[in-house]
């Protein structure tokens, strides 16, 4: 089975769910041996330094880095036998249609997951950097050159809200954009048919709507059967106040496509009840873990328990339960501090909602967190607390639990489907979130047994299992087709 | 002609209400009446009413043919006398009939049995007391919490006066015969033993629940196919099971209806009583069944009320409250204690729950394990809370002789724990 798959940049470049779960997936599809894959993720490239950026997750595939097709398309090849040289770009097409291992494909563009649509504009503008200056260092941060020393860009999407009147995080609807993140989409769906005609392949896999129009693209170019597959709707990232373009979009590439893989039977409903798709091609396939704990250990203070919040700070993540919750157990237990890591268009209104409440002496903020950071976190941390308003899935969790830290999960998630040791509540129901904080504290045996069985579960929750279910996918697609001819 | 032993379980317990952790110190109610009141209220009209009105109609119907026996926790008496008149009737009316046993069983279906045998006793006797002024006869059999049984509850109902005891039966223990033979007891020999076949109870409970197994016969052909060789078949049967409205109405009581009525037609088996079947066999060996050593993991025969963390710690920290209570506090304090006993509350923290294995039919009332574990614990919290309250309050002065004896026993106790709590903490600097 050959695959050609559009999706995006793995960690530590990409900090979230989606790239997380995209390098899951290529791995272990990888792993099973009857699978090839051409992967294409966009990326900014910005200027030439840039280039030099060694892509960490294709390590394990390629020691050299064989560039460029053209001016926008870099690919990362595996490394070629020795027999096989490679001197021209002739050979090195062919070399890449022959070969049956991964190939990385990266193309210039300023797609990045967690935007909407004209953010990436607004900040650089208010931000006075011109864009062809903007680049991702090693640690996936944007950055910026300024009198030859790096300086970071903050993409989160607090950005777009006023610091003056610290509006809370309703996106700017106005219908007045028209171009930015959709001309890139459709860059990226052009070059996506040009990719798919330089390749052999099957069937056609893309993940989540950026990606959409360049999957129909590719099954238009080849008429290949598309997997679209869904991390999250608009739904989920609005709050229930979807982009009328990104839901045509979205709502376009289920249609077009012959099957639809979502991440929860949560998301599945919403594909069906909301996309009005045909339930017989929506499958629910759930995420996989592969989280190496850090098992350093870290001095702390005597006694004192650390609950964790660990997400990007946006209405979807429900923070401020999070806040009321650690307001009422500070009124009860002093040997606890809580700490809310990431950052977005809440960070500054949970800053004050905290101070407000007269809890920051034992609240803390963190901003955003590498990978390493978030390893050092976890490794800390004696609670996990996730209150999100709509969650498709939630890897998150599932690292906590495999860092051995027990967790709290809102209902709304898709990984309260499959978590069943775990303490489950409704998001806004802020006094149970408090209890449960409070049980998990003053009551250890639940925190040990939680944490056991928990640790049990996670063993069937694995990418390969997942890779397995999608790969079924696949192989249906493929029979009916060859059938239908 | 073999012996069909039937026994009908009824318990009701006192819902918890939803009690957090900041309700400690604010909150002394920690049962939800009202709601507890409904769920007695359902289920009489839904399962106790109409199916001890048809077992009082074959009783009647087919007199000193049709007979079997009743285990009715003290809770449940005492909820039923409350809310259910009409129940408490029918219960009665029963009684008169002579084709009904009552089994006596812990007043608050404690788990007691496992770890205090005096306490186990002073429930059973109040269970007892209630029985003859309810029903006035005197309950001969035994049967502990959910059949639960050791050899020092089997002391203790000997000691007590029963002539036997209904058990759960430990596969371990049987291996001499199996199950469906009468036992005695290995020191108290006087003491009979009978054992649950505990294959067909199950095959009879998901007959009543799973609708393709619902056909005429089939509970009476399983019943030769799984009787041994032995002379007492005896089945124990949760009453909740003959709720229709829990299986898209379906009329389960006229399905044991004609249950009943087959065996009766058959040649092979008669119904009996547990006390009068039991003057017609012979045991034929011991049953033994050592207790639990203390400070060693529970066995897993308790796995449903104390197999996980969760269970083994509320557990724990309700024992540890025993001898505070035991000191003398008021009669409030007292009933609350006596409630939290319920094993219920500790079954509903079983993982089962959570992995589909809990074949029980009762709803959890919590959701899952852990909302059980911890509205538990934070309710264990006030109360200790209350308790330690009362203690310092109460005056010496009024306190009588074998209250004091019991004060300077606690706090002899608490001395020797805290000398240990400190040389372990000097070792440790």
């Amino acid at each position: 089975m050959r695959v050609l798959m559009f999706g995006w940049e793995f960690p530590p470049h990409i900090s979230g769910g989606l790239g997380t779960a995209c390098k899951g997936i290529v791995d272990a599809l990888g792993m099973r041996g009857d699978t090839s894959l051409v992967f294409v993720a966009p990326k900014i490239f910005g200027d030439e330094q840039s280039v030099n950026t060694v892509f960490a997750g294709a390590d394990r595939y390629a020691k050299t880095h064989k560039k460029i097709l053209d001016r926008n398309i870099r690919i990362v090849l595996p490394q070629p036998s020795p027999e096989q040289k490679i001197t021209n770009q002739d050979e090195l097409v062919k070399y890449v249609a022959e070969s049956d291992k991964l190939i990385y494909i990266e193309t210039a563009s300023y797609l990045h997951p967690y935007l909407q649509p004209g953010q990436i504009e607004r900040i650089l503008m208010r931000k006075n950097i011109p864009p062809e200056k903007v680049y991702v260092d090693p640690d996936g941060r944007l950055v910026t050159i300024e009198n030859g020393r790096k300086k970071p860009i903050s993409v989160s999407i607090g950005d777009t809200v006023d610091n003056n009147t610290q509006k809370p995080a309703k996106f700017e609807f106005t219908g007045g954009y028209t171009s930015d993140i959709f001309t890139e989409t459709g860059m990226f769906a052009r070059i996506g048919g040009k990719i798919a005609n330089q390749h052999n392949f099957d069937v056609i896999h893309a993940h989540d709507w950026l990606t959409y129009e360049a999957g129909i693209a590719a099954k238009k170019a080849t008429g290949k059967p598309l997997v679209v597959h869904v991390h999250a709707t608009e739904y989920d990232r609005t709050g229930n106040h979807p982009n009328p373009q990104v839901f045509a979009i979205e709502k376009d590439g289920m249609e077009q496509a012959d099957a639809v893989i979502t991440v929860s039977n949560l998301t599945r409903d919403i594909v069906i009840d909301k996309y009005g798709i045909d339930p017989d091609k929506v499958f629910a396939i759930y995420n996989g873990v592969d989280f190496k704990p850090d098992r350093r250990k870290y001095k702390k203070p005597d006694g004192e328990k650390l609950v964790t919040f660990l997400g990007r700070i946006t209405y979807q993540k429900g923070p401020r339960y999070f806040i009321e919750a650690a307001f009422k157990v500070l009124k009860q237990l002093r040997n606890v501090r809580f700490v809310m890591a990431g950052g977005g268009d809440m960070f500054n209104q949970m800053v004050t909602a905290a101070a407000r409440l007269g809890i920051s002496d034992r609240f803390h903020f963190t901003d955003f967190l590498n990978h390493d950071e978030v390893r050092h976190l976890l490794a800390v941390s004696d609670i996990y607390v996730m209150p999100s308003v709509q969650e498709p899935f939630g890897i998150a969790p599932l690292e906590a639990v495999r860092c051995n830290v027990p967790v709290i999960i809102s209902k709304q998630s898709g990984v309260a489907e499959v978590l069943k040791h775990a303490i489950k509540v409704d998001y806004n129901d802020v006094d149970a979130i408090a209890d449960a904080i409070h049980a998990l504290i003053e009551y250890p045996a639940i925190s040990k047994h939680i944490v056991k069985a928990a640790q049990r579960e996670l063993r069937s929750l694995k990418w390969k299992e997942s890779a397995k279910q999608i790969s079924a996918v696949y192989n249906a697609l493929c029979n009916n087709q060859n059938t239908e001819i | 002609m073999k012996t069909l032993a039937f026994n009908i379980n009824i318990h009701k317990y006192f819902l918890l209400k939803k009690y957090r952790f900041f309700d400690i110190g604010n909150d002394n109610f920690y049962f939800d009446e009202q709601s507890t009141g409904s769920a007695v209220e359902a289920s009489e009209r839904n399962c106790l009413k109409p199916a001890l009105e048809m077992l009082l109609a074959l009783a009647r119907r087919y007199k000193r043919r049709f007979k079997f026996s009743i285990t009715i926790s003290g809770f449940a008496l005492q909820l039923i006398e409350q809310y259910c008149p009409n129940t408490l009737e029918l219960l009665k009316q029963l009684a008169h009939t002579n084709a009904v046993e009552f089994v006596a069983s812990p007043y608050n279906h404690s788990l007691a049995g496992v770890n205090d045998i005096s306490e186990f006793k002073k429930q059973v006797g109040v269970s007892v007391s209630e029985i003859q002024r309810l029903f006035n006869v005197t309950p001969e059999t035994l049967q502990n919490t959910d059949l639960i049984y050791t050899d020092s509850i089997g002391v203790a109902a000997y000691e007590m006066g029963f002539k036997s005891v209904l058990v759960q039966p430990e596969e371990r223990s049987l291996e001499v015969k199996g199950t469906d033979y009468l036992y005695f007891h290995p020191t108290a020999q006087r003491l009979k033993i009978i054992t649950q076949n505990r294959k067909y109870s199950i095959l009879f409970e998901n007959a009543l629940k799973d609708g393709k197994l619902f056909a005429p016969d089939y509970l009476v052909e399983q019943l030769g196919n799984n009787a041994s060789g032995g002379d007492i078949l005896f089945a124990s049967l949760n009453c909740e099971y003959l709720d229709g409205t829990k299986y898209n109405n379906r009329d389960v009581l006229l399905y044991v209806k004609s249950f009943v009525e087959n065996v009766l037609d058959s040649k092979r088996f008669k119904f009996d009583t547990p006390s009068s079947a039991l003057q017609k066999f012979q045991p034929i060996a011991p049953y033994k069944l050592p207790d639990p050593v203390p400070g060693l993991n529970y066995p897993v025969y308790l796995a449903p009320w104390l197999g996980n963390d969760l269970q083994r710690e509320a557990f724990s920290k309700l024992n540890a409250l025993k001898d505070k209570v035991k000191l003398g506090v008021n009669s409030t304090l007292q009933q609350i204690w006596q409630r939290l006993q319920c094993s219920d509350y500790f079954f509903f923290m079983s993982d089962g729950y959570l992995d589909g294995t809990q074949q029980n039919i009762v709803t959890n009332p919590f959701g899952t394990p852990y909302n059980a574990f911890i509205t538990y614990m934070n309710i264990i919290g006030d109360f200790e809370r209350r308790v330690n309250l009362a203690i310092d309050n109460s005056n010496i002065k009024q306190l009588s002789d074998k209250q004091i004896a019991d004060s300077i026993k606690y706090y002899q106790s608490r001395i020797k724990e805290l000398k240990q709590e400190y040389s372990k903490r000097s070792a440790l600097c």
